[in-house]
């Protein structure tokens, strides 16, 4: 199973607004194993259209700190979940990330 | 009650404690900063704007408790500690504890004790009141996003609610550039089906085959690279609204397939046997003369009466003059906040020069101006100088602009701010394969490669027509007797 995850940067800490990010580090794993990362510059704050070209990459979970509300519908149309409240190190944002996520995996194991 | 002499008269709280109270009595939200950007303090007002406590804030670096649209682009409290000069109500927006953007106002002052730099403090007021206040007085300048005060634009405020509230098909007409798209998105903003979906599609971009199975969608094995079922843009509006934009440019191959959806309310799929049925609302635009088109048999007569069920014509920037300054206001205030610099006005004589421009390319061009004068801007107002030479011109242009401005010529007196155009824009203007030629690159920000596509042209083809009508820079016009 792939997962790609992207937190929104500021310098090499999770941007406290989406919105306002310059770039995301787009992160993908594969059966939980981390296949690639890159860097993916933003350029214009335009949120639908943010949204739309990470959904074009195969992102599926956006970490940061803050997200408008009134986009999240936005998101979701498009497949995508938002985690808010994540702060300090993007390394750190992401680990933290793995490991909730490993921790819900185990908690309810898929079937067959 | 214990009635004691100790309760009676309270000894004094300390000094820090005092300086608490006194921070979480006032209406201003005040934090405080170490030169670090850690919060070293955060009174109640700030706890309520931000939505976080004092204790989640204390300790953290600023922006990840004040989330600002100036934290990571322009922050004040940083210029404000690299400089030592004190900011004044700086107009931003931050998130709430509902992640909803609520508009500040800031200012930031250094903290110094004895000489040494401690940090800095940041002192911030809830103005969403002032602001839809200050929206009301305006007088409807504003409704849906679409700025004007004009009364073209006052008719259309009108007309907006009704149309918004049938489900009949609109055609939206007017020159590129006039907000075609917003008037849409307005309509779709404003009707029941405003929690679905809005999908836009440029019809003119892409070919018959892509743009069928855009709308349409596909089914897997459709086609060699079709690897799996897509829905097209009609099943992912269900419910919603769908634009299709440039709906002049679609092949009369693509009318007929157009019109069956229309008349059928549902799309077949590529590779699919099915119809699927979808209930969506269909508004198209364009900014070519489609009644001309049908005469002359290159748009279909029954698609037309279709989808023009409801016609809405856009007009020019430049005979709806007045909105300009107001449209300057709306762009300088959203550039503002999406750059997060200081800049709060535009000089007179820059308004006036703007004003008086005549904008082929109406108001997608006007906000390219002042993004651009953002770009070129280092101080709080726009002045002359940061506008493009394109824009200015002579001393009596600019000075019809001030009269207009000031009120003291009608909108509509254009023949003086003709008189007073440049002679390269006198000679553009009355050759009329020029005029439609700067229009067209106008609007594609004098892209040429996105021109010649608008056009239907090769980019050497478009090159050669702007060297025979003078709109190379630098190039004198090859065309004789023009």
């Amino acid at each position: 199973m792939t997962t790609c995850v992207a937190i929104a940067l500021f310098g090499e800490e999770v941007s406290p607004r989406f919105c306002y990010a310059e770039s995301v580090l787009v992160a993908c794993f594969v059966n939980g194993q981390e296949a690639w990362r890159q860097v993916v510059s933003l350029g214009d704050p335009w949120i639908p259209g943010r949204l739309s070209r990470l959904a074009g990459i195969g992102v599926r979970t956006i970490l940061c700190g803050a997200f408008n509300r009134a986009y999240l519908p936005a998101a979701e149309r498009l497949g995508m979940a938002v985690i808010t409240g994540m702060s300090g190190n993007a390394e750190g944002a992401l680990a933290k990330f793995r490991r909730r996520q490993a921790a819900s995996s185990r908690a309810s194991p898929s079937r067959g | 009650m214990t009635g004691t002499r100790q309760a009676e008269s309270p000894v004094p709280p300390p000094h820090a404690a005092l300086h608490s109270l006194i921070l979480d009595s006032i209406r201003e939200g005040v934090f405080t900063v170490d030169k670090d950007f850690r919060v070293t303090s955060f009174n109640a007002e700030a706890e309520r704007i931000t939505g976080f406590s004092r204790r989640e804030a204390v300790g953290r670096k600023c922006y990840e408790d004040f989330r600002a649209s100036i934290c990571q682009r322009g922050c004040a409290l940083r210029e404000t500690l690299e400089t030592g000069r004190p900011l004044r109500d700086v107009r931003v927006d931050v998130l709430d504890a509902k992640m909803l953007p609520v508009p500040i106002a800031v200012s930031t002052a250094v903290l110094r004790s004895g000489g040494r730099l401690l940090g800095g403090v940041e002192i911030f007021r809830d103005i969403s009141e002032i602001e839809s206040l200050r929206n009301e007085l305006k007088g409807q300048g504003s409704f849906e996003n679409i700025v004007g005060a004009s009364p073209a634009m006052k008719r259309l405020f009108q007309l907006l609610p009704d149309v918004a509230a049938s489900d009949a098909p609109v055609l939206i007409e007017g020159p590129s550039g006039t907000g075609k798209e917003l008037v849409a998105s307005a309509i779709h903003n404003l009707s029941a089906r405003r929690d679905k979906p809005f999908l836009r599609v440029n019809c003119g971009a892409l070919p018959d085959s892509l743009l069928e199975s855009e709308l349409f969608g596909y089914l897997r094995g459709a086609f060699t690279d079709a690897r799996r079922d897509k829905p097209g843009h009609f099943v992912l509006a269900d419910g919603g609204s769908i634009l299709l934009d440039e709906i002049g440019d679609i092949t009369p191959a693509f009318q007929l397939k157009l019109l069956r959806v229309l008349q059928e309310g549902e799309v077949q799929p590529l590779g699919g046997s099915r119809p699927v049925k979808v209930d969506v609302r269909v508004l198209c635009a364009t900014n070519r003369d489609l009644a001309a088109m049908v005469a002359e048999r290159r748009f279909r007569q029954d698609l037309y009466y279709r989808i023009r069920v409801v016609p809405i014509t856009l007009i020019p920037l430049e005979k709806r003059r007045e909105d300009i300054p107001l449209l300057v206001d709306h762009f300088v205030r959203l550039q503002a906040l999406k750059t997060g610099k200081p800049i709060r006005e535009v000089a007179p004589r820059a308004m006036a020069a703007l004003t008086a421009y005549d904008y082929p390319g109406n108001v997608r061009e006007l906000q390219n101006l002042i993004e651009r004068a953002f770009v070129l801007c280092h101080g709080q107002r726009i002045e002359l100088g940061h506008l493009p030479a394109e824009i200015l011109g002579s001393k009596e242009r600019e000075q019809a602009g001030v009269e207009l401005l000031a009120g003291r010529r009608k909108p509509s007196e254009r023949a003086v701010l003709q008189a007073a155009r440049p002679v390269s824009q006198v000679r553009a203007s009355a050759d009329p394969v020029a005029q439609k030629l700067r229009e067209a690159l106008a609007a594609h920000g004098w892209s040429r490669t996105a021109t010649a596509r608008s056009l239907g042209i090769g980019r050497n083809t478009l090159w050669r027509r702007m060297r025979e009508h003078g709109l190379v820079p630098g190039k004198p016009s090859k065309k004789r007797g023009t």
